[in-house]
């Protein structure tokens, strides 16, 4: 052991300090029959952290909600939930006494708004000319504006309507925009009751948990091929958790909206990635043998994540080109530690 | 009473014959049946007991299990020790028993205490007493090799068709299986669908145990008949388990949509490699006090069959069969054994000139062997090594009664024609019957101390004191009653003189002991130089326990780093292992084993490794000798630095462990309590220890550098999520281990279902980090990483805690190269003493062979004065003078001489068997100067001078003493030049025995005279 303890004391006399926090060395010649094997460092700019739990969900405030204005006795939907759907796709039909009655209100409501509205442009023109009485103007005014609004409420709903369908018991209900369309079915439908969600293309995103105490946030999220980059990073009121949310997803990238998916998180950060066989523990500390001409160097490394077979490390050395050993590691820990001296 | 058993004998001839005719045949008999071993049974009646805690580190082992244990066997009556080994989830606990306890009664006790302690220990433990075998069972080593196979389905043919053929087998304890993958279905659960769904771990474990059951309902009756009525749930197939429900709350959910089913394996701790590559190996573990031999022949048979039902391209490797070395050893002493009756028959016939009277004597060696046979069997006591080297030991001294009787008879019927032989040999057998009598008893009060050896040395000397004693009470009934009888048959009478051989000796002889009579002084100066020359040597004698048997095989210990990972440990052996191939022609095969079996019985950790190298026969050896081999081997495996490593061979690595718990020549344990400082002890030990001349194979057992990952739960937490640490160990092993469930039966297999990760599809922790980021799925569904709702840390402790007698201990081990093991302790003590400072409540005990040696000579020393009194009373009744008792005693010392000289020259250490060979030569020379001072005393009323009286009573003594002396010595010839395994034993005792039977000889023949002479003359005076 003394040996190396002497080695240690050479080099930190004769080499700059490197700001290792602990070095040891063990000559290439003791170790003898060893078989040495060893592995060139590469650098990597990313690496894949442990998977999250991830969920496939829109981003909050960016869903059009398409709402009963009736009871509804009967929603049939002419498109299954999770689809995507273009805007003016018919996807429900309604039906019911209700709906009869609405349309009814509607055609009433519109006739009231024409008439008032008619009326309110012949009086019009007479209060300009200083022909009508002001206290009547005001009534017609008031009249009018009171119809125009009931209509348009009616004419907003009606705007999304299959318009051949207006005549009957039934209405066919068109989609207001593109996107998924998303609803559950319902025994009764009250009005102010949701008929479907409608997400946005680009509202559809990954979101996943992410530990608080995580000292880096990953750059994007992967699950199967499909990468896409974090946009945003919620922190919401979990005691543990932020959010994270991916951009939209891509065309290429398939998944349904909740599917539930193991998604791992990238990190970019330039770091090494090494062959988990170099790695040894002395003192609690993890170690890889960086070889030099006549050494092998022990060289602290900090495990950031794993693979089946490679470690991502990052270490206050450059290690990139490096040979490091990969085989008979343990016999070296063993020297190290005074073992068949 | 004497004199009516040889008239009997010489009346009832046909009867005699007869019956000595079925006496041969029954001991013929008896010797194939005997139980054949290489050794005697050397173990101590030991119990075992075997538990395994998964998860707990030693000190919590120790805490919590091996002290409850230890305090509730303490009570238990006639215990001599009680040791303990505990490691990493794991404890061996063992009780010896003082000599003789019963074993059922032992196992009963403990089984008793176990019992009651049991419910008190942590629920995870496992386990009980171990088989009924002994530390020398492991008698039959296989692996099971095949290109196709992979090592999953060896396993499954070693663990489920050959193991429980060969457990049926009458003296097969258990068959302890290593290396390969033990099979099992595996359910790997993505805990991400488990939380949506919101079910639980706990809950997914009720499940399948649930399912997997038959259940048992009643019967119902059906008209006249009854149907039993049974519920069926048990999986009958993977596909079972795979569509097993987990779920019906959102559409039917079956266990594969939330988890991956599959086949995989238990965590392995322990492998095998075979020749640089990876196998599986069965070992069979004998029943204590089963016969050795025939169990092998019978699982040698059973595998035989069983090979023919193996798929295509597998067989069945033997790498150890105790047989080999049962049938060598054994061969080793019958080949000696042989050779001697040879040599003995041919002295007989030199010496007695006539090949009748040669003949008659000789029939008393098939005679009495084969009523030492009877008696062995008769007593238990097995054929091997040691009572089988009894017998050739015995040998020489066998023919000693029926040459003295046989030699009398001769002499009768050949100078007087006159009488009717019957009466002459009537009158011949019992002028000699007394002395005869007398001289037997004194060999047998000789031997007597053998048997008062305890330990290992006890049990290895005590069956060859007793076949000695056998063997020569037999002869010495047959000499009395058979041989008369043969002598009526086969003598002549008819007036012979002496061989002229002899007669020409005896000219010789009194020429020279006039000479000597002249000289009287200077050779007394002579021999007294000689003596003190010879006193000067015993002190520069080497001393050692025994010279070890060479069992044939090697077996190299390795001990690694003791962090280091299963998969690195196998590699580094496979290095090791390539190497040795490679450059040693003559290793056969080498079969390596890392870690622990599956029984326990040798709970090894990770960075143990028992590398077991099997020898070509030495006519293929390129190297001189095993020595030299063993050099070779030596410096290869010290290429491979980082490594601690010792050597030693099957038996011996055993027999070590169950006297000391570990393998080498000399043990330094040091007890305390601290194991830091326990462990600083033994590392600064172990620096003086190879300091010291001869030390090698220097060792300290690794005790310090575990690291345990240590996981505790936040209180606060554990109780807001509704999780406990039982719950968190049960969800984390099934990530880093496996937890079973349940159990999937298909006729006679049966496959544990367990939790598990599987390969390839889920990740399982590389690091700390990796921990801290574990997913962990709460009672709620809800999944947290696991540093949220635990604290993690690492911790430092011993990887392994010995105790002996409730104390703790570290140990340092050594082998003792070209010096004795005594002085080598005598100096490592003093080296100890000057260079460490024992703390507080820190003590040293030295141990291994050096224990056994100390209490061996300490026994030794207590004992063979008492015989030596006993001999003296003998000798002083038989005389009637306690001078002349003392004359004969004065024999010994020059005899002791003789077998110094011998042990010196011959380079052997003064050993155990040594010390049987002395105490064999202080019989001869007794017996030679009873012969001879017997006849003086006879001779006493003649009223001739009285020099001529001793030089022809001397004359008259030369052909029996020589005839005695030369029966000895060529009896034990073989045994010193024999070469097989076994030989090295005996050889000693040899040595001893015909080194001191050239001086005890000169003295009988030369120096005794003058003494008694000059005794005489005293008393005239």
């Amino acid at each position: 052991m003394n040996k190396y303890i002497f080695i240690y004391l050479l080099i930190h006399m004769f080499i700059p300090k490197t700001g290792l926090a602990q070095e040891l060395v063990v000559k290439i010649s003791d170790l003898k029959n060893l078989e040495q094997t060893t592995h060139k460092v590469k650098g990597i700019s990313f690496y894949e952290g442990r998977p999250l739990s991830g969920r496939v969900s829109e981003m909050p405030g960016q869903s059009y909600s398409v709402v009963s204005p009736i009871e509804i006795h009967q929603a049939q939907y002419l498109i299954n939930s999770g689809i995507q759907v273009e805007k003016g796709t018919p996807f429900a039909v309604i039906k019911g006494p209700e709906v009869h009655h609405y349309i009814e209100q509607f055609q009433q409501a519109k006739l009231i708004y024409e008439q008032s509205k008619s009326l309110y442009e012949n009086q019009q023109a007479l209060f300009k000319k200083g022909l009508l009485n002001q206290d009547i103007w005001l009534q017609t005014v008031q009249l009018y504006s009171k119809s125009k609004l009931d209509y348009e409420e009616y004419q907003h709903f009606f705007d999304n309507i299959e318009p051949s369908s207006i005549n009957a018991d039934s209405l066919i209900i068109l989609a207001p925009i593109d996107g998924y369309l998303l609803y559950q079915h319902q025994e009764r439908t009250m009005a102010g009751d949701l008929l479907t969600k409608i997400i946005p293309h680009d509202a559809l995103r990954i979101s996943a948990s992410f530990a608080l105490n995580n000292r880096v946030t990953p750059t994007a999220l992967r699950f199967e091929t499909c990468e896409i980059a974090i946009a945003t990073n919620f922190n919401t009121d979990s005691r543990f958790f932020s959010t994270l949310w991916t951009e939209p997803l891509p065309d290429h990238c398939v998944a349904h909206y909740g599917q539930q998916l193991n998604v791992q998180p990238i990190y970019n950060q330039p770091l090494f990635s090494i062959p988990k066989n170099a790695v040894f523990d002395m003192d609690g500390q993890y170690y890889v043998l960086v070889k030099s001409e006549e050494f092998y160097e022990a060289v602290e490394v900090e495990l950031l994540s794993s693979s089946s077979t490679h470690y991502t490390v990052s270490t206050t050395r450059n290690l990139g080109d490096f040979e490091i050993l990969t085989s008979s590691v343990s016999a070296v820990q063993g020297i190290m530690m005074g073992i068949g001296d | 009473m004497l004199e009516r058993l040889i008239n009997f004998s010489l009346t009832q001839r046909t009867f005699l014959l007869i019956m000595s005719v079925f006496i041969l045949i029954a001991g013929a008999y008896s010797w194939m049946t005997l139980p054949i071993d290489a050794f005697p049974d050397i173990s101590p009646t030991q119990v075992k007991i075997i538990l395994k805690a998964p998860g707990m580190t030693p000190e919590e082992i120790e805490a919590q299990i091996t002290l409850a244990v230890e305090t509730e066997l303490l009570g238990i009556p006639n215990q001599e020790i009680l040791r303990s080994m505990t490691k990493y989830a794991i404890t061996d606990i063992t009780l010896d028993f003082t000599e003789g306890t019963d074993i059922y009664w032992a196992r009963q006790q403990v089984a008793e205490r176990l019992a009651n302690v049991l419910p008190s220990l942590p629920d995870s433990v496992e386990g009980g007493i171990a088989p009924m075998s002994t530390p020398l069972s492991e008698m039959f080593m296989f692996s099971l090799e095949s290109d196709e196979l992979s090592l999953t389905e060896r396993r499954q043919i070693l663990e489920w068709e050959i193991r429980p053929l060969l457990r049926s087998i009458d003296g097969v304890a258990d068959v302890n299986i290593l290396g390969g993958f033990a099979k099992t279905f595996q359910i790997s659960p993505n805990p991400v669908a488990l939380s949506a769904i919101g079910l639980s771990f706990s809950d997914l474990i009720v499940k399948v145990k649930s399912s997997n059951a038959n259940g048992t309902i009643g019967r119902a009756d059906i008209g006249n008949d009854t149907l039993i009525v049974r519920a069926e749930g048990r999986f009958n197939s993977i596909d079972d388990l795979k569509e097993m429900v987990v779920s019906n709350e959102v559409g039917t959910l079956r266990l594969r949509d939330v988890a991956k089913v599959s086949e995989g394996h238990l965590t392995r701790y322990g492998a095998v490699t075979r020749n640089g590559n990876e196998t599986a190996q069965a070992i069979v573990i004998a029943l204590k006090n089963a016969n050795t031999a025939n169990v092998i022949e019978q699982v040698r048979q059973k595998l035989a069959s069983i090979e023919k039902t193996l798929p295509e391209h597998a067989h069945i490797n033997v790498f150890y069969d105790r047989k080999v070395l049962i049938d060598k050893t054994v061969g080793t002493i019958k080949e000696a054994l042989f050779l001697a009756v040879i040599l003995v028959i041919i002295i007989l016939t030199v010496f007695l000139g006539d090949l009748r009277a040669a003949i008659t004597v000789s029939m008393i060696l098939p005679f009495s062997a084969a009523s030492t046979f009877l008696l062995m069997e008769q007593f238990d006591i097995t054929a091997n090594l040691m009572s089988l080297g009894g017998l050739v030991i015995a040998i020489g001294m066998l023919v000693d009664a029926s040459v003295v009787v046989v030699e009398n008879a001769v002499t009768m019927t050949q100078r007087n024609t006159s009488l009717p032989k019957l009466h002459l040999i009537y009158r011949a057998c019992k002028d000699v019957a007394v002395p005869v009598v007398s001289g037997t008893v004194i060999v047998i009060i000789v031997f007597s101390p053998l048997l008062t050896l305890s330990g290992l040395e006890g049990k290895l000397f005590a069956p060859v004191a007793i076949t000695i004693v056998f063997a020569m009470i037999s002869s010495l009934i047959l000499s009395l009653t058979l041989i008369p009888a043969l002598c009526s048959l086969l003598l002549k009478q008819e007036m012979k003189n002496e061989p002229s051989s002899m007669r020409w000796l005896k000219a010789k002889y009194e020429k020279m002991l006039m000479h000597v009579f002249v000289h009287s002084k200077s050779l007394m100066a002579l021999a007294l130089c000689i003596l003190t020359l010879s006193l000067l040597l015993f002190a520069f004698l080497g001393k050692t326990f025994m010279p070890s048997l060479d069992e044939g095989d090697i077996i190299v210990q390795l001990e690694k780093s003791p962090s280091i990972s299963l998969e690195s440990s196998t590699k580094l052996d496979i290095q090791i292992q390539e190497a040795l191939l490679a450059k040693i022609p003559e290793i056969r095969q080498i079969v390596a084993r890392v870690g622990s079996d599956e029984i326990g019985l040798d709970p090894m950790s990770l960075n143990e490794t028992d590398i077991f190298m099997e020898l070509k026969e030495e006519s293929e050896w390129e190297y001189e000798n095993k020595a030299s081999l063993i050099a070779a081997i030596r410096s290869i495996v010290a290429s491979y630095p980082g490594l601690n490593f010792g050597f030693t061979q099957p038996i011996q690595m055993r027999v070590s462990e169950m006297l000391t718990g570990n393998t080498s020549a000399v043990s330094i344990k040091v007890f305390g309590n601290d194991i830091q400082v326990l462990a600083e002890l033994a590392s600064k030990i172990k620096r003086v220890v190879e300091d010291v001349k001869g030390s090698q194979d220097v060792n300290t057992s690794i005790i310090e550098g575990g690291r345990f990952l240590t996981i505790r739960l936040h209180p606060e937490m554990a109780s807001q999520i509704g999780m406990n640490t039982s719950d968190l160990s049960a969800y984390l092993r099934a990530y880093l281990d496996s937890v079973q469930v349940s159990t999937f039966i298909e006729g006679k297999v049966k496959t544990p279902i367990v939790l598990s990760r599987a390969k390839n599809i889920s990740w399982k922790p590389a690091s700390i980090n990796d921990v801290n980021q574990m997913p962990i799925l709460l009672p709620d569904g809800q999944l947290l990483p696991l540093h949220t709702i635990a604290d993690i840390s690492i911790k430092q402790g011993p990887i392994q805690i010995e105790r002996e007698n409730s104390n703790r201990f570290s140990v340092v081990t050594s082998n003792v190269a070209e010096r004795d093991v005594v002085s080598f302790v005598e100096d490592l003590q003093e080296a100890i003493d000057k260079e460490i400072d024992l703390p507080l409540g820190y003590l040293i005990s030295f141990g291994g062979e050096y224990e056994s040696q100390q209490r061996a000579t300490e026994n030794l020393l207590m004992v063979v004065p008492i015989s030596l009194l006993l001999i003296t009373i003998i000798l002083f009744s038989t005389f009637g003078s306690l001078l002349k008792a003392v004359l004969v005693l004065c024999n010994i010392p020059f005899a002791v001489m003789g077998g110094v000289i011998a042990l010196f020259f011959s380079g052997e250490f003064l050993s155990v068997p040594a010390s049987v060979g002395f105490i064999a030569l202080l019989g001869i020379a007794v017996l030679n100067g009873v012969v001879m001072i017997a006849h003086f005393e006879q001779s006493h009323m003649h009223t001739r001078q009285l020099r001529d009286r001793i030089i022809d009573g001397a004359k008259q003594r030369l052909r029996p003493v020589l005839m005695t002396a030369l029966t000895a010595m060529f009896g034990l010839a073989p045994l010193a030049f024999a070469t097989g395994p076994g030989a090295e034993v005996q050889k000693p005792l040899a040595i001893v025995v015909i080194g001191g039977l050239f001086t005890s000889t000169f003295t009988t023949l030369f120096l005794l005279p003058i003494f008694y002479s000059w005794l005489e003359q005293k008393n005239a005076d």
